[in-house]
């Protein structure tokens, strides 16, 4: 996909809420990982913002690490995961 | 059928509510007493019985167990699959894969994200965000305000209360131990059964002492080990010095040193050496000695040395001791140095060179800027280890080794200070502590005419402070240790801005020290050379004022034998006259300075007419001296006196003999002179006349 020509990009996953990948380009042990943990997460997320306001709506999720950037793009059902390198500049 | 209804309600909720109210009093009724029951019954009187309608109720406390919970995070390994499919089955799973794939919402919403995500990873690409800005740069506090802070207090457990005689940083590590000696040091205050124990307190646990430390003598000072921190070393109040290793379980001391070889008075300070051995330390007390011992040795020093104050005393030819109250080695500024601070307020530095005896090298204050008082602590400057701190009096003062004189002094406080030191980390900040309880912080970086900072820790009296000089929690010197005279140790943290370096501060603080340096050593100099101008005269007249003193007796003996009557034959007159010119230099104080001018000007008309008239001058002044005492003794002897003493001062200016016979004749016209001012009938000549005709003098 075009997002993996990106600079420093690791790879990427399609997940849906129950934390089952569709589809992803890295191995299937990180990708059971990230996907089972991270839609975990941004249903939490999504969750906190709706609480805080109900008329919000989680739109982006970002968390920085010390090694990588991982963004979160939720949907209704799905979910978008890209792992970045962002120092690699 | 219609089945009956029913439904329940408690009576109670029938109708309205009962509303009850007070009532009067009024009897309902009652029952006769029967005489005839009356006596089997007892009268009582008075008798109270209370009525009530209230149900019994009782308190009771419950404590259920105490829950025990714990967090646990769960690993979500595999996601939730629907129900149908089993997802150890691959063939299942990658089927419904392909399935959701096919999905157009998924198409959809893929397409939507992408571009969100596409937008983010772009700008991560761009800048990073979370950029360190201000990484290499140096904090600057000249601005900020200080402050300080109190972490926590460590207490004397015992009931008398004894005060905090020193403390002492445990070197090693995480600086976290410190050891503290308690003593109490007024007057013959020491109650009999005061406690000889001193602990070691960890900052961990403010409690309880970590380790407590028995000796025989209450500990006056303590200190650890450089290389093996498990070794204390005591001083005591009655003189011995005890070493602790603080790894036995026993509280008593592995080492002691015999009361007959130890100091005579409390010891003060002690010192671990920084040899290779690691064994010996020196210690100094008011006895005024300064003693090294090894502990690995036997129990006696191995060497001591008196701390004298340089002045002989002309009577004993020895010079006297002074009392030492407290010392610093530090190795940097010499292995061999040794300052010491004293009683009387002057410091003394002690040079001991192996294998040669120990000797005072320089003595500071004894010239001037000494304290008023016994200085209470001595340390050098870290940085600078040639200026040294001391604290006495109202005041503490900087020296440099140099010079005898302190080289800056800090204004006079309001109360007196017992304690002081340098911080270790910022060159140019020390502490003092007060008498009333304030912590003062004097920061000459910033402002030398005004204390950068007080802080109250109690009410009692401070007595001690220490820095400490190890890390703490990646902090060097931010912990200040403070103990006062009721036996409590307080910590306080310091603000960045106090223990943080600034940037030039080591610098800027070396060049203040070498003016001042510069300043004292021009400010002597300028002295001496004044001094130097006047060195002859005053010596030479010191010498004379002397010989004159002992003339003026010579003299009086002579006119105490003149008066009795044992006559001086004039043969013996030319023998006298250089006892007479000797009496003649009597230094008799006389205010009388009227007469220098004439004297001048008849002293050069004299000069031709000096060899004839001398002899009848001597003759005329025997005949003088004869006819005096019978007749107004008295006045004729203060006359000679105030003759004496006005040729005396002339005589300060002049030498030689020529100068003593116009002296004399100078004398004489003195005489002359008085005589016509006593008698204006008898008028001698201003010139040479006078001499023959000499009348006696009024009758």
């Amino acid at each position: 996909m075009r997002i993996k020509t990106h600079k420093g990009v690791k790879g990427i996953i399609i997940a849906n809420y129950a934390g089952i990948s569709v589809k992803s380009s890295m191995s299937q042990a990180d990708t059971h990982k990230y996907a089972s943990l991270i839609s975990s997460l941004t249903l939490t997320a999504r969750s906190t913002v709706k609480d805080l306001d109900s008329q919000n709506d989680l739109v982006f999720l970002r968390i920085r690490s010390k090694k990588h950037e991982i963004m979160v793009a939720p949907d209704h059902e799905y979910m978008l995961i890209v792992i970045q390198n962002p120092d690699e500049e | 059928m219609v089945e009956p209804y029913s439904y329940k309600k408690k009576r109670r909720e029938f109708e309205r509510p009962p509303v009850f109210e007070d009532s009067e009093l009024k009897p309902l009724g009652g029952t006769l007493s029967t005489p005839a029951l009356q006596k089997q019954y007892v009268e009582k009187n008075p008798t109270h019985i209370i009525l009530d309608n209230i149900p019994p109720l009782s308190t009771h406390d419950v404590n259920t167990e105490r829950v025990v919970t714990a967090t646990r995070n769960m690993k979500h390994i595999e996601g939730g699959w629907p129900r149908e499919i089993d997802y150890s089955e691959e063939h299942d799973t990658t089927k419904w894969r392909t399935r959701q794939l096919k999905d157009p919402l998924l198409a959809a919403a893929v397409k939507e994200l992408a571009t969100l995500t596409d937008r983010a990873i772009k700008q991560n690409n761009q800048i990073d965000m979370f950029e360190e800005y201000f990484l290499g740069e140096q904090v600057d506090h000249s601005t900020e305000t200080l402050s300080t802070k109190t972490l926590m207090l460590f207490k004397d457990p015992n009931d008398t209360k004894r005060s905090v005689s020193k403390i002492a940083w445990n070197p090693e590590g995480p600086g976290n131990k410190i050891a503290v000696a308690y003593s109490i040091l007024r007057f013959q205050q020491m109650p009999e059964k005061l406690s000889t124990q001193s602990y070691i307190w960890d900052m961990a646990a403010p409690n309880t002492a970590f380790k407590t430390i028995q000796g025989s003598t209450p500990l006056v000072t303590i200190a650890f080990n450089n290389k093996y921190t498990d070794f204390l070393v005591g001083g005591g109040y009655n003189g011995t010095i005890g070493v602790w290793d603080v790894r036995e379980k026993t509280n008593t001391p592995s080492w002691q040193t015999a009361i007959e070889k130890s100091h005579h008075d409390p010891v003060y300070d002690i010192y671990w050496l920084h040899g290779k051995s690691g064994n010996e330390f020196v210690s100094i007390s008011t006895d005024g000695r300064l003693m090294w011992w090894d502990f690995r040795k036997d129990k006696d020093p191995t060497d001591s040395a008196y701390l004298t104050d340089g002045i002989q005393n002309s009577e004993t030819k020895q010079e006297s001791i002074l009392g030492g109250t407290c010392l610093e080695y530090n190795p940097e500024a010499g292995a061999t140095k040794y300052l010491a601070g004293t009683e009387q307020g002057v410091v003394v530095l002690a040079n001991k060179k192996p294998q040669k005896a120990v000797e005072i090298s320089h003595r500071y204050g004894i010239e001037g800027g000494k304290h008023h008082g016994p200085i209470y602590s001595i340390q050098r400057n870290p940085e600078e280890a040639k200026c040294f701190l001391t604290v006495g009096d109202w005041s503490a003062k900087i020296w440099s080794e140099e010079i005898n004189t302190p080289i800056m002094t800090t204004k006079y406080h309001d109360t007196y200070l017992t304690d002081g030191c340098w911080s270790p980390t910022r060159p140019g900040v020390f502490f003092l502590t007060q008498m009333d309880g304030w912590l003062q912080i004097w920061d000459y970086h910033y402002r030398q005419n005004e204390i950068a900072f007080s802080h109250k820790v109690g009410d009692s009296m401070l007595t001690v402070v220490t820095v400490q000089n190890q890390p703490n929690a990646g902090k060097f010197g931010s912990l200040v240790a403070v103990g006062d005279s009721e036996g409590t140790v307080t910590l306080i943290e310091l603000c960045e801005s106090l223990y943080e370096p600034q940037s030039n501060e080591k610098i800027s603080i070396k060049q203040t020290f070498e003016r001042e340096f510069t300043r004292e050593k021009n400010l002597k100099q300028a002295k001496r050379q004044q001094e130097g101008k006047k060195p002859k005269k005053e010596e030479t007249s010191f010498e004379k004022a002397r010989e004159k003193q002992n003339e003026a007796l010579r003299k009086l003996e002579e006119e105490f034998f003149a008066k009795v009557g044992i006559e001086i034959g004039e043969e013996k007159s030319p023998e006298k006259s250089p006892e007479r010119r000797e009496a003649e230099q009597d230094f008799t104080p006389v205010p009388q300075k009227q007469k220098p001018p004439e004297m001048v000007e008849k002293k050069q008309s004299f000069k031709e007419i000096e060899p004839q008239e001398v002899p009848q001058q001597e003759e005329a002044q025997l005949e003088e001296e004869k006819e005096m005492p019978e007749n107004e003794s008295e006045h004729g002897e203060i006359e000679k006196e105030e003759e004496q003493g006005e040729e005396v001062e002339k005589e300060g200016e002049m030498e030689g003999e020529q100068e003593q016979e116009q002296e004399q004749e100078q004398e004489k016209e003195q005489e002359q002179e008085q005589e016509q001012a006593q008698d204006p009938v008898v008028q001698n000549a201003e010139g040479g006349g006078g001499v023959d005709g000499v009348v006696p003098p009024e009758i």
